[in-house]
């Protein structure tokens, strides 16, 4: 199953994104293969539509999974309906690496 | 014939149970209770940066019911503010749009996918999670020293009933403190 990690970088050091769609990446992490790679957000500095683009772009991606620190009402609607389950994680100091590691459990 | 009742949709639970003020030492019991619609409302304008338009169709409300729910919120954070009072997030009449579930090992909260029933935590495995209030809420009666739950009579006071545990007056879930 593939996870999406909202995130502030393209390093594992990077701090989990607190706000999904203004995150400027987002680490995928398949849990089959063991597997992850970083992409970028294309609605990082857009003003209008971010959720929607990023939404989108998990959907095609055939994940399953995402995680950040708060979500847009807009962005959780179209989340559910795309089947995508919404994963509120609380403000942390854990990075991307501290959450793969957690997900490997 | 009565209008039918609609039923206020809040999208995800919030965070937290409320606030505290720095500094403030006063009695502690005091505070203003938030309804988590009120929260929602908040959370849709003024972090989502919604329009009403867009946030009442969210809360499945019409616009004047939000617009009297948003006022209200904005005046009790105020006054909270202002005279430097808690805020308590409690129930309310919602429900919320999908099924979500706390872990309390590793803090996320959670949905659940179309007719999956979780029995650990997604992110960290554990087993030590808990669904958090979902549509029934309004139809419990809880015990706010224990959390022991009774379904709700219909007719009945929750003051009435006494919590099986330790004996305490029962409240009804929509008006008891977050139990999150
Ligand atoms: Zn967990
Ligand atoms: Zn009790
Ligand atoms: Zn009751």
């Amino acid at each position: 199953m593939k996870t999406a990690i909202a995130s502030n970088g393209d390093k594992l050091q990077a701090e989990l994104g607190m706000k999904f769609g203004r995150c400027s990446h987002f680490c995928i992490f398949d849990s089959e293969s063991d597997q992850f790679y970083f992409a970028s957000n294309l609605g990082h500095n857009i003003n209008g539509g971010a959720g929607r683009l990023a939404v989108t772009f998990l959907a095609d991606n055939n994940i399953k999974q995402v995680i950040a620190g708060e979500f847009g009402g807009q962005v959780k609607q179209m989340l559910s309906n795309s089947g995508i389950r919404i994963i509120i994680y609380p403000p942390t100091s854990k990075c991307i690496d501290d959450i793969i590691k957690l997900l490997k459990q | 014939m009565p209008r039918p009742k609609r039923n206020r949709t809040i999208l995800s639970p919030p965070i937290c149970k409320g606030f505290v003020p720095i500094g403030n030492t006063l009695k502690s019991d005091s505070g203003i209770d938030l309804s988590l619609e009120e929260f929602e409302s908040i959370r849709l304008c003024d972090y989502d940066h919604l329009n009403h338009a867009e946030a009442c169709q969210l809360m499945n409300v019409s616009r004047p019911t939000f617009a009297r729910i948003y006022e209200s919120a904005r005046q009790k954070v105020a006054t909270a503010f202002a005279e430097g009072l808690p805020i308590h997030f409690i129930g309310g009449k919602y429900s919320m749009s999908e099924n979500w579930w706390k872990c309390n090992q590793c803090g996320s909260m959670f949905s659940s996918l179309a007719g999956e029933y979780l029995t650990k935590c997604v992110v960290c495995s554990s087993t030590n999670i808990s669904s958090i209030h979902n549509n029934a809420a309004n139809d419990e009666c809880i015990c706010q020293s224990c959390g022991a739950k009774l379904k709700h009579r219909h007719g009945q006071q929750c003051r009435q009933l006494y919590c099986p545990d330790c004996k305490q007056p029962m409240f009804n879930r929509r008006n008891a403190r977050m139990a999150l």
